[in-house]
């Protein structure tokens, strides 16, 4: 194996999908080839991201640290914590983001919403799924009927102007 | 025979990405959850190529979900569903790389024991061993993500898109709408960085061994 065929193969020694024969190969060519080996050494230091497939377990955070389970999607990235982001910034975005959400959300027929969220949202405990179905409630009759600060229409018998105005 | 049509109907019964979003286009946005459930693991790994911060990954994941599912009206089948969601999560991250964006020289710096010990190892070990140690060491990950973080989110993008989804630069292009120019001039930049960068940090271990 030469420089420029080792070289090609940095990411499947790193990958192991090398044949052992190559391996072998690869593994001697940097045994007596210092520019290739400084090379590889090089290349290892950002191999775990960029030519792993799978990362190790993160490491426990320490007690206390725990982030809330339960917190709203646009809640869950604090970015004036994070690098000192103006808080008027991020409540800006969060209140975007739902207000772009809740209008999908909408458009999207009621009863399933509610399944593609908790979807979106996976089986990761610490993801509480956020429904932005549209309650009708808060705008039928019944509410604003019980609501002591809106008043009620008089109706045309009670209201004496438009009474004596049909009168005459 | 019998059981050769079963196999066909059982076959014919697993909905392609098409057919699922022509369903949730049709109404039936439930069918987007089996969607998700397909591609969610690919979009998470993106996310943690660009960001250490697993439960930060998770949410941009989340969110670019969350973005085909609102603009799903715009999918052409021209490309392929799993192509068109990789490109929305490489914008999403990409914006959240430049929300972020810090002074590089910042970065590479002050190591823990854990990383200094993984410099260490990667500068004497045999190659074997550094791949057979990497695998097990979470602070082999910090440290590459610390390297990348080096990188102005332009150059990180490209350095992710074609190490680890292996696109071509005319790919690259098309999904961050730059100029192929731009994508070879962003790629070489980064690799010369991150280059430098290892160096300097396997010169700093190499000379603490020496003493």
């Amino acid at each position: 194996m030469n420089c420029f065929e080792a070289r090609k193969e940095f990411g499947a020694f790193w990958c192991r999908t090398l044949t052992p024969e190559m391996r072998v190969a690869f593994s001697a060519h940097l045994g007596r080839c210092a520019k290739c080996d400084r090379s590889f050494r090089t290349f290892a230091l950002s191999a775990p991201v960029l030519h792993s497939e799978r990362e190790p377990e993160p490491r426990p955070r320490p007690a206390g640290t725990a982030r809330s389970a339960v917190r709203p999607l646009a809640a869950r990235r604090v970015p004036s914590q994070r690098n000192g982001m103006a808080p008027w910034r991020a409540m800006a975005a969060a209140a975007i983001l739902l207000i772009i959400s809740g209008t999908a959300a909408w458009r999207a027929a009621a009863p399933a919403s509610q399944d593609v969220m908790e979807a979106i949202a996976g089986d990761d405990p610490a993801v509480e799924p956020v429904s932005y179905t549209p309650d009708a409630g808060i705008f039928s009759q019944d509410v604003i009927g019980t609501d002591p600060s809106v008043q009620e229409p008089l109706a045309p018998d009670n209201n004496p102007v438009q009474s004596e105005g049909l009168a005459g | 025979m019998a059981a050769l049509a079963a196999i066909r109907n059982w076959r014919g019964a697993v909905n392609s990405d098409e057919d699922l979003i022509a369903e949730v286009l049709g109404g039936r946005t439930a069918a987007f959850a089996e969607l998700t459930a397909r591609h969610r693991e690919k979009v998470e790994r993106l996310c943690q190529r660009f960001f250490s911060d697993r439960e930060m990954a998770r949410d941009l994941a989340q969110e670019s979900l969350m973005r085909a599912f609102t603009g799903l009206a715009t999918y052409r089948a021209e490309m392929p569903f799993s192509g068109w969601l990789r490109a929305i999560t490489a914008n999403v991250c990409y914006d959240e790389l430049r929300r972020r964006q810090r002074r590089p020289e910042d970065l590479v710096g002050d190591f823990g024991a854990a990383e200094q010990n993984w410099a260490q190892l990667v500068n004497q070990a045999t190659p074997e061993d550094i791949v057979n140690a990497a695998e097990q060491r979470r602070e082999a990950h910090d440290l590459a993500h610390r390297l990348l973080d080096a990188l102005k989110p332009d150059d990180r993008m490209v350095m992710v898109l074609k190490e680890t989804e292996e696109l071509s630069v005319n790919e690259i292009a098309e999904i961050m709408g730059w100029s192929v120019a731009k994508v070879k001039i962003r790629a070489f930049r980064a690799r010369q960085l991150m280059r430098a960068q290892a160096e300097k940090i396997l010169s700093s271990h190499k000379g603490r061994v020496a003493r």
